[in-house]
């Protein structure tokens, strides 16, 4: 044997020999593989020895390998058995622990599958990522802000094709609602006027016809399959003949192509293309294409490769220094800046305004704060009812189980329970998924999404398992079973700080949801019951669309007004909630300043007043029988006045495009006649009656309203039977531009619901184990003569006191989130946020009290004798 | 009593020729001098894992080596158990190859 000192393995060899620990323990070897080596080493040398060496300690390292995996298989097979048997056993505790998690997880999935789809916006063109939109910045005027658009004019396209080497195609785009005739059917459409490079730029699909000759003639139409089906039924829809009606012309397009339906996530919707020239009557046609003052189309660049941005992005000001020569040079409101927007941020609007993407935020935070209150939830039930376990950790201890052996039984444990309340969350969020779809208004569908669901479930799962697991598993797994067997332990397992943090940031974050979703709801009610300055109850708004219509105005009005239950009728250019044209206005102020702002117009009849019910401040109507009101008398509304700075406006000059002489006769009082996001604004009314005819706005009884609907339908009818007829009550108008934060008010509801249910269970466990635990306590007090009101306040004060705590940390934190977001309002609700905090408490205190109530009045009340016996 | 699997028959018949116990690598000769196959320490352990977790052989460590620095190596030790179902399997070999001659198969 003394060779062995000159020649052992390989050290590298030995390294790793070493590590197979089972091997090294039960057989020795390192021993053994020496003593072979040096047989071979002596028989047939060193080399030969050597190549016997590797390959037994490669194919010794497989066996290992297989071997461990075995003897680990056989531990979780006992670890999976144990953890199924305590589920069994304390089923009230596993329900509760699963229930918890799985609605914290439904949540989250759902949520995050919202939020994913959202994402998902203009994915799937096949070159998202150097697809860009056109948008236009005039930097800050005095009534707008900073204002983007992303209005184009028409030769952009072209012209961008022509001049930048950085871009590949460039397509313009416009869409419209348009007339469709064919046969019987006659129906408006929304579709798309755009360029023959439509399908070079964007990845929709096309099932018949060739991408480059589909929008090449003018008078030829690409439509989708729904109006293939509509219009044509299981006939063969190309080469037939479409009737358009546009701009006043009628036009015969011949089908050229069949899209696809467009996806569910296109910012781009359209059920049919019309080559962009055939908008415009012929005659015009040259001149409107070539019309840069046209601000009216959306223009698309595909770009040669992304990395261009930096460059192309500043090249866009030559475009305006040659077209727009006064505004590239001009300062302030009147300077134009063209910019580029990535096609993935548009419908987010993330770099435009920041409104959408901060609901993604929230929906993320709340569906992560969800999981979380799930997650602490678990953490607090397991750690309580680690005493029930304390004997199996000391017996396994005992029998030599390792720190670390039990701490990954308990996270198996843990991943287990996750897994269970996993399977049972897809199948809730199977459940709601159709009704989560209507009410975020989007089309999730399952089938599509399916995969993406389970990683997400899984990534929930496996987050969940790891984030509740660790702490009640180093928890669990450092009990000295010496402290377990004489009973020391009790006391460190009963004063548990952590669980009492936990408790306190749970119901932390439910408060700021009770409290934000209150604010919310407050919010809404108050805006849909502020007096807008006009009356919007029963008013129907008829669209007029056609110039049949406009000739026969008066004729059409005398009409409609032919039914008693018809009130009275006016005309105007927009109605009210959605007055949008305007002017801007330079003048000087009475101190001689120069004064710019913004000022929106309304054109209308002479009784819109009356109709509307508007009050006038000072001055006149107009009069139908006065000529001069016609045009050149003015109504303004006291913003107006404010703004110009007049202290009697009546009589004072307005600009000459409003018609020479045009005079101030009247001031109303300031009406809201936009949303309620934004302030009051300048406006002006003028009594036109060749601008006025756009909308018919009717003021009726509430009697019989059908009757009312068919007699004005049959009117339209008769006057223009070529357009269908369309009518809107201005009440659902208006409640209807408030959809958003109606919807995210049910949300934070929903959302409060579920984290009040998880920390109601929560609370509910703990109550559960807190009687357990005091029984004998409860019984010796009662033997001593305590009431039971006594006993429930004794045993109750714990909880009281984390809730109390747990507001105290919540109370800025909601004040301060509700502050930012009523600061999207104009017009802010006059509850004040701390009345909705207090209410808030009221609530989440009841809740905590109804969920340890039913445990708590049941200890009290037993019989003590009951409690006290089984000693 | 089990019928072992041919492996196991294998080790347990080295270990019967090294008069019942011995260390690791005698037993890998043995094997390899019985039917001039290569055997690798690994399978040879987790064989001998299994025979161990059925009673069939016990592993005791032994003395240190007497050199300096010498540690002690694993010896095996068949049972009685070990040899009752090697017998009871070789039993079973001559009761097949008998009634195979009786039957008159070319074996």
């Amino acid at each position: 044997m003394s060779s062995r000192k000159t020649c052992h393995l390989p050290s590298l060899a030995r390294f790793i020999l070493k590590r197979m620990s089972l091997y090294n323990e039960r057989h020795s070897i390192i021993e053994n593989f020496e003593e072979t080596y040096q047989e071979i080493r002596k028989k047939e040398g060193i080399l030969k020895a050597n190549i016997w060496c590797w390959m037994s300690v490669i194919q010794s390292l497989f066996g290992y390998i297989g071997l461990s995996v075995l003897w680990r298989f056989v531990m979780i097979k006992n670890y999976l058995k144990t953890a199924f048997r305590i589920l069994k056993k304390h089923k009230g505790h596993s329900v509760i622990n699963i229930l918890g998690l799985t609605v914290g997880m439904a949540a989250f999935i759902l949520i995050s599958l919202y939020v994913q789809y959202e994402l998902s916006y203009d994915d799937f063109h096949e070159n998202t990522d150097r697809l860009y939109r056109i948008i236009n910045n005039f930097p800050s005027s005095y009534y707008q802000g900073n204002s983007y658009g992303f209005s184009t004019p028409p030769p952009l396209s072209a012209t961008l094709m022509d001049e930048f080497s950085e871009v590949e195609y460039a397509v313009k785009l416009t869409q419209r609602r348009i007339l469709f005739n064919h046969e019987n059917r006659s129906n408006f459409e929304i579709g798309l006027f755009t360029d023959k490079h439509f399908f070079d730029v964007f990845s929709f699909k096309l099932l018949r016809g060739d991408k480059n000759i589909v929008l090449a003639d003018p008078y030829s139409v690409v439509i989708n399959e729904k109006l293939a089906r509509k219009y044509f039924g299981s006939e063969n829809p190309i080469g037939k003949i479409m009737k358009v009606h546009t701009g006043g012309v009628n036009y015969d397009l011949r089908v050229t192509g069949i899209i696809d339906e467009t996806p569910d996530n296109s910012h781009i919707r359209f059920d049919f293309l019309i080559p962009f020239e055939t908008q415009f009557p012929v005659e015009k046609r040259a001149r409107q294409l070539n019309n840069w003052m046209n601000w009216s189309h959306r223009t698309y660049v595909l770009l040669k490769d992304r990395t261009l941005k930096k460059t192309f992005e500043p090249k866009l000001s030559l475009i305006i220094n040659k077209y727009y020569p006064e505004r590239y040079s001009a300062e302030g409101s009147k300077k134009l800046h063209l910019l580029i927007q990535p096609i993935k941020n548009i419908h987010l609007g993330s770099d435009i305004n920041l409104k959408e993407i901060i609901y993604i935020y929230v929906f993320s935070f709340t569906a992560f704060f969800i999981l979380l209150i799930a997650c602490m939830n678990y953490m607090n039930l397991t750690t309580s009812y680690a005493l029930k376990r304390a004997r199996e950790i000391g017996i396994r201890k005992v029998s030599g189980a390792q720190r670390k052996q039990l701490f990954w039984q308990f996270m198996g444990e843990t991943l287990l329970i996750s897994i269970i309340s996993l399977v049972i969350a897809i199948g809730l969020v199977c459940l709601f998924l159709p009704s989560f779809n209507t009410f975020i208004e989007r089309n999730i569908d399952i089938g599509i999404i399916r995969n993406r669901m389970l990683c997400t479930g899984v990534f929930a799962a496996i987050i969940t398992g790891f984030l509740s697991g660790i702490y009640p598993s180093l928890f669990l797994s450092s009990f000295s079973p010496n402290e377990i067997f004489s009973g020391t332990s009790r006391s460190s397992i009963k004063r548990n700080k952590l669980r009492a943090v936990f408790v306190i940031l749970q119901f932390c974050i439910t408060s700021v949801l009770i409290t934000s979703s209150l604010a919310i709801f407050k919010q809404i009610d108050y805006i849909k019951n502020i007096d807008v300055g006009y009356n919007r109850d029963q008013i129907v708004v008829i669209p007029i669309q056609d110039n049949s219509i406009r000739k026969n105005i008066a004729a059409f009005k005398n009409e409609l007004l032919n039914n008693r239950n018809v009130v009275d009728l006016t005309l105007s250019s927009q109605y009210p909630a959605y007055v949008s044209n305007g002017a801007g206005w330079k003048g000087k102020d009475e101190a001689g300043g120069d004064i710019e702002f913004h000022y929106n117009v309304l054109y209308t009849d002479y009784n819109f007043i009356d109709v509307y019910k508007l009050e006038l401040a000072e001055g006149r109507n107009f009069k139908e029988k006065i000529t001069t009101d016609s045009s050149i008398s003015i109504i303004i509304n006291q913003e107006f006045a404010k703004a110009a700075g007049w202290k009697n406006p009546l009589g004072k000059n307005m600009p000459d495009w409003l018609g020479k002489n045009a005079k101030v006769i009247g001031v109303i009082k300031n009406f809201n006649f936009r949303s309620l996001h934004s302030s009051i604004k300048p406006l002006i009314m003028v009594y036109d009656q060749s601008r006025m005819t756009n909308y018919v706005s009717i003021r009726i009884n509430s009697e019989n309203i059908p009757g009312i609907l068919s007699h004005f339908e049959r009117t339209y009818k008769e006057f223009n039977p070529q357009y269908p007829f369309t009518y809107y009550f201005l009440d659902d108008v208006f409640n209807s531009m408030y959809r958003k934060e109606t919807k995210m008010g049910w949300l934070a509801i929903s959302f409060s619901i579920v984290s009040i249910l998880i920390a109601c269970i929560g609370m509910f466990g703990l109550a559960l184990f807190n009687v357990e635990r005091r029984t004998k306590e409860v019984g010796i007090r009662k033997v001593l003569g305590a009431s039971v009101l006594n006993i429930v306040l004794q045993l109750v004060k714990e909880f009281i006191i984390w809730v109390i705590i747990a507001y105290a940390f919540a109370v800025p934190i909601a004040y301060y989130s509700m502050s930012k977001w009523l600061q999207n309002f104009a017009y802010k609700m006059n509850t004040s946020i701390w009345m909705l905090i207090i209410l808030s408490a009221g609530i989440a205190l009841f809740i905590a009290l109804l969920s340890v109530s039913y445990q708590t009045i049941k200890a009290a009340t037993a019989n003590p004798v009951d409690s006290l016996r089984y000693e | 009593m089990g019928i072992l699997t041919l492996r196991e028959e294998i080790i347990l018949s080295a270990l019967i020729m090294l008069d019942g116990s011995s260390g690791g690598a005698p037993i890998r000769n043995k094997i390899i001098e019985l039917t001039g196959k290569e055997i690798v320490y690994g399978t040879l352990y987790n064989l001998m894992e299994y025979l161990i977790r059925k009673g069939y052989v016990t592993a005791h460590k032994s003395d240190p080596v007497p050199v300096r620095g010498g540690r002690s190596k694993t010896i095996y030790t068949i049972t009685k158990e070990g040899r009752s179902a090697f017998q009871e399997t070789m039993a079973l070999h001559e009761l097949i190859r008998g009634q195979l001659k009786d039957m008159e198969f070319e074996v």
